[in-house]
């Protein structure tokens, strides 16, 4: 008997399907790219459990003749490509002629279509391995398709399923995506009988589509861009520098209507924005690329997710320049409303400091070490529980705020000499500090609202929202349903007063939930995300760099820092403040 | 131009006005004050943009015209002057020469036209109230309006005029407060206008020096308002924008009413206050068969309790604030006695004086 044999049809299928059928949003990405390529201009997705227990698609596209509808279930068929040549011309957004028997491979699987100008439709049966069951059956012009028990016969495949929550958090990800790159169509995303997304309208315009997804706060902070070349046309909208986020989950590229994610566009974005975004901010994208096919290569993963240019390089500067040009155009720099914490640090400054910090750090090894003098810049080799006793009777007894520099940093007179404190930092690290007691010991009071607000979420982060109710209660938000993706803030927690942007902090709180896919508070203690979340209200809640302080204020800030039990950094880890002792500065001044 | 004027009428017309004298600007121009002849008079004037504030003073004109000075300079000038009369000379180019005495300063001033026009109102629109009562209303709602910018509607007095009623309001979406008075006004005329914080600020810096029984004339053009009384005019844009509709957030029925001398209830809360935490502030009302405890705790610090006589019969219930906001009012109410109306501990609580169309809504604290 020979070693070598050719695999059975079933396990290419098999094989296949792990390529392209990774989990449920893979399954409906797959049916939803063929109900756009059949032409439909109305979608509807159902799903239920996530999509693992049922999927239904249904489309009013050209629907498939009878002579077709068994030979679509096999291996490599399709009505898209017919040589090699086309290829390199692909306008379709599927070809590979996988999807359909790599999804009948791994689930039970049915299909019921009808051309327009037919009066009898089909329903198709298919259940893993066994042969597809052809049936003659009235129904709407158009195809439906119906996937239940996803994985059901790779039980290693359901294993690494993550939640039913995570699993339509991806497929309303994926709707949405679809949904940007044909505002035309109709489309409409159910679980479980009830809506997570649409019906969106037809035929909106691309700004109307994303305010209905995104809400009107995103689609009023928009700045159209349009730019063409021979080759390639962008067209799209972008973010005003003002409007940022803490990850790149806004941030949407389509290359010929197919959504892709792509480092070298995200590097791109980043690079035409420039300084106007802050380290580790991001801008909102909408961006639609219509590239002659030859240039670009869509057959380098099968899930066509990825993308590849022929001239990378030239595609970069396309969008670099676009986005510059219009960034420029706007004049949407001066607006008031971007928050002066995340302003770009003067790098010259930056840079003038850290040499004093080093040259003041050599001297300091090298001098003779008095045990008065301590380097607080170092904080990794502090022991801070004798640092913090010895630090705490400094500041108790005589630290005094002096002035403000830049609006940014307090000088203060210790018993033991001088200390620069950045006030943003300083007071980051004492809100969290009281965030996190006030939270631990249940005590987070709340304060209800006269005249409630309004609070718009993209559909994800209202999933995410509902999901953690709970948790948002706990923080002192009172929150309710008002609508789609609508709601009302009730009650506000009481700590931060009238300072602060509330709805800005439940959108950046709900963007890091989604970021790190959890449930937050489910642990009794304080996990991860839970401390991410103080560390976004601390930074929220702090007087900002660039903020005038008082006096008292000043005071109020040094009196805070010493309740702090590490009162030397901020919760990212930057300093709060660096010390110069009385006997460094006589050194300095060659007094000794 | 050239005039000679009063030193001690000057620097009272340029306290008045520099209140909107910007004191860093990118436009140069409106840190200046601009000072105008007309007929045996000077008005000098100042702006922000947003806000304006004129203020005609007495003069002896020799040559009419009209100029802006660098303001803070003028005003620390004329104070320091050696004699109760100075002379003002514009000569070419904008030089100012300011002769009192010997003393003889030269300031370099700017052209008259780069200055922002003023609105002008034409007084037929106008109508009138007394100052006390202005101030009063005033004073009795200001406290309650927002600062969050995110909510900018809510950042300044709301203003409404209908059927010979002046009402106001103010909520920074915590807690509202309202007032409503008569005035003699066409019984026809109707207004509905949001003044801002900052304009609210500065009238009131100037209502206040002012004599009681004075008329001030208020007219509205667009989006500009105005409050003119003696030779004061301030100016300042409007809050664009639709204040929520507030009638139906104040309660119409109540559960328990209670009075209270008002003293009793701000001091008693202002003690107990001590122990409420600045991150937390809260203080519990709890009340029983003829009793009102007030109580506040702070985890790491300790508590507070003290309690008050009331006439209540009714269930037990407890119910928690945020104590500036009950301060505030109560400091502000000008009553010696306070209607307390509440339902539960999770509606509104109401509080009116003994007379007078006022209240405050103050929304509880989940605690």
């Amino acid at each position: 008997m020979p070693a070598i044999k050719l695999l059975s049809d079933d396990v290419i299928n098999k094989i296949s399907a792990g390529e392209v059928i990774e989990r449920p949003a893979s399954v409906v990405k797959e049916l939803l790219e063929n109900s756009l390529d059949a032409g439909a201009s109305h979608i509807s997705v159902e799903i239920k459990k996530g999509g693992t227990k049922h999927i239904r698609v249904s489309d009013n596209g050209i629907g498939i003749e009878e002579e077709d509808v068994l030979t679509a279930m096999q291996r490599h068929a399709t009505s898209k490509i017919t040589c090699l040549e086309d290829l390199s011309k692909i306008n379709s957004l599927g070809f590979r002629g996988e999807a359909l028997p790599s999804i009948a491979s791994v689930s039970k699987f049915g299909m019921i279509t009808r051309p327009k100008n037919r009066n009898t439709g089909f329903a198709v049966k298919m259940s893993g391995d066994r042969n597809p069951e052809l049936q003659k059956t009235g129904c709407a012009a158009g195809t439906t398709m119906i996937i239940e028990d996803l994985f059901f016969n790779t039980p290693a495949r359901l294993k690494f399923l993550k939640s039913n929550a995570t699993e339509t958090l991806h497929i309303t990800n994926l709707v949405q995506q679809i949904a940007l790159s044909c505002p035309e169509i109709n489309i409409e995303l159910k679980e479980d009988g009830r809506k997570i997304l649409g019906p969106l309208p037809k035929n909106q315009t691309p700004l109307q589509r994303i305010a209905s997804l995104f809400g009107s706060r995103v689609a009023d902070n928009l700045v159209p861009v349009h730019s063409e070349n021979n080759f390639i046309k962008l067209s799209g909208f972008i973010t005003k520098p003002a409007l940022n986020y803490p990850n790149n989950k806004y941030q949407f590229f389509f290359i010929n209507k197919r959504s892709i994610r792509s480092r070298l566009l995200g590097h791109a974005v980043m690079k035409g924005y420039g300084s106007l975004l802050a380290n580790k901010r991001y801008a909102g994208v909408f961006l639609f690329i219509e590239i002659k096919p030859e240039f670009i290569d869509v057959n380098i993963h099968p899930t066509k997710r990825e993308i590849r240019f022929t001239n990378e390089n030239a595609m970069h500067t396309f969008v670099v320049e676009t986005l510059q040009k219009f960034l420029r155009q706007q004049e949407v720099i001066p607006e008031i409303q971007a928050s002066p914490a995340y302003e770009k640090p003067d790098i010259a400054r930056d840079g003038r400091i850290k040499e004093a910090i080093s040259d003041y750090i050599t001297r300091n090894k090298s001098s003779y070490r008095s045990p008065a003098r301590r380097d607080l810049l170092k904080q990794e080799k502090f022991d801070y529980r004798k640092e913090k006793e010895e630090f705490e009777k400094t500041l108790t007894d005589t630290m005094q705020p002096l002035a403000q520099i830049n609006n940014t940093y307090i000088i203060a007179q210790g018993s033991d000499g001088m200390f620069i404190i950045d006030q943003h930092a300083a007071w980051e690290r004492i809100n969290y500090e009281i965030f996190k007691s006030l939270y631990g010991g249940n005590n987070i009071s709340s304060q209800s609202l006269l005249i409630p607000m309004n609070l718009e979420l993209p559909s994800g982060n209202a999933i995410i929202l509902k999901d953690n109710i709970q948790f948002f209660s706990k923080m002192g938000f009172e929150i309710s349903e008002f609508g789609e993706n609508s709601y009302i803030i009730n009650a506000i927690p009481a700590m931060f007063g009238d300072r602060i942007d509330y709805k800005q902090l439940l959108s950046d709180m709900l963007d890091l939930i989604s970021e790190s896919k959890g449930q937050v508070g489910s642990s009794s203690g304080i996990d991860e995300l839970t401390d991410g979340i103080f560390k976004i209200m601390a930074c929220r809640a702090s007087v900002k760099a660039g903020d005038n302080l008082s006096r008292e204020e000043m005071e109020e800030l040094i009196k805070g820092l010493n309740k702090c039990s590490i009162p030397y950094s901020c919760p990212h880890g930057r300093p709060t403040m660096i010390k110069m002792s009385t006997d460094e500065l006589e050194k300095r001044f060659k007094r000794k | 131009m050239k005039i000679s004027c009063k030193k001690e009428e000057f620097s009272k017309g340029m306290h008045i006005v520099q209140s909107a004298i910007s004191s860093k600007s990118t436009l140069p121009i409106l840190t200046n004050i601009m000072i105008e002849t007309t007929d045996k008079e000077i008005v000098l004037s100042s702006t922000n943009l947003e806000l304006s504030v004129t203020c005609v003073i007495k003069a002896e004109i020799s040559k009419p015209g009209a100029t802006t000075i660098p303001g803070r300079k003028l005003f620390e000038i004329v104070r320091e002057l050696p004699s109760k009369e100075f002379d003002l000379e514009v000569t070419t180019n904008n030089q100012v020469k300011l002769t009192s005495k010997n003393a003889v300063y030269k300031l370099v001033g700017m052209s008259k036209e780069d200055f922002p026009v003023i609105p002008q109102f034409s007084e037929s629109s106008s109508f009138s109230m007394k100052k006390d009562m202005l101030e009063e209303m005033i004073r009795k709602t200001r406290f309650s309006v927002s600062t969050d910018e995110t909510r900018y509607v809510l950042c300044g007095i709301y203003m409404s005029i209908e059927k010979g009623k002046i009402k106001m309001v103010s909520t920074d979406g915590r807690r509202l407060s309202f007032i409503q008075n008569s005035i003699s006004v066409d019984k026809k005329k109707s207004l509905k206008l949001i003044i801002p914080n900052k304009a609210v600020v500065e009238l009131m810096k100037i209502l206040e020096q002012l004599g009681d029984d004075i008329n001030v004339s208020i007219d509205v053009k667009e989006n500009q308002i105005s409050f003119k009384a003696e030779n004061i005019t301030i100016t300042s844009r409007l809050i664009d924008g639709q204040f929520p509709n507030y009638e139906q957030v104040i309660p119409k029925e109540s559960k328990v009413k209670l009075t209270l001398k008002t003293e009793d209830l701000l001091r008693t809360t202002r003690r107990v206050a001590l122990m409420s935490s600045e991150k937390s502030q809260s203080v519990k009302y709890s009340f029983s068969k003829k009793s009102l405890v007030i109580s506040a705790k702070t985890q790491d610090m300790g508590e507070a309790q003290d309690k008050l006589d009331v006439s209540f019969d009714g269930e037990d219930f407890e119910i928690g604030y945020n104590p500036v906001f009950i301060i505030d009012v109560l400091n502000n109410i000008g009553s010696e006695e306070v209607t307390l109306e509440l339902t539960n501990s999770l509606n509104p609580c109401v509080i009116k004086p003994s007379s007078g169309d006022y209240l405050a809504v103050i929304m509880p604290m989940r605690v």
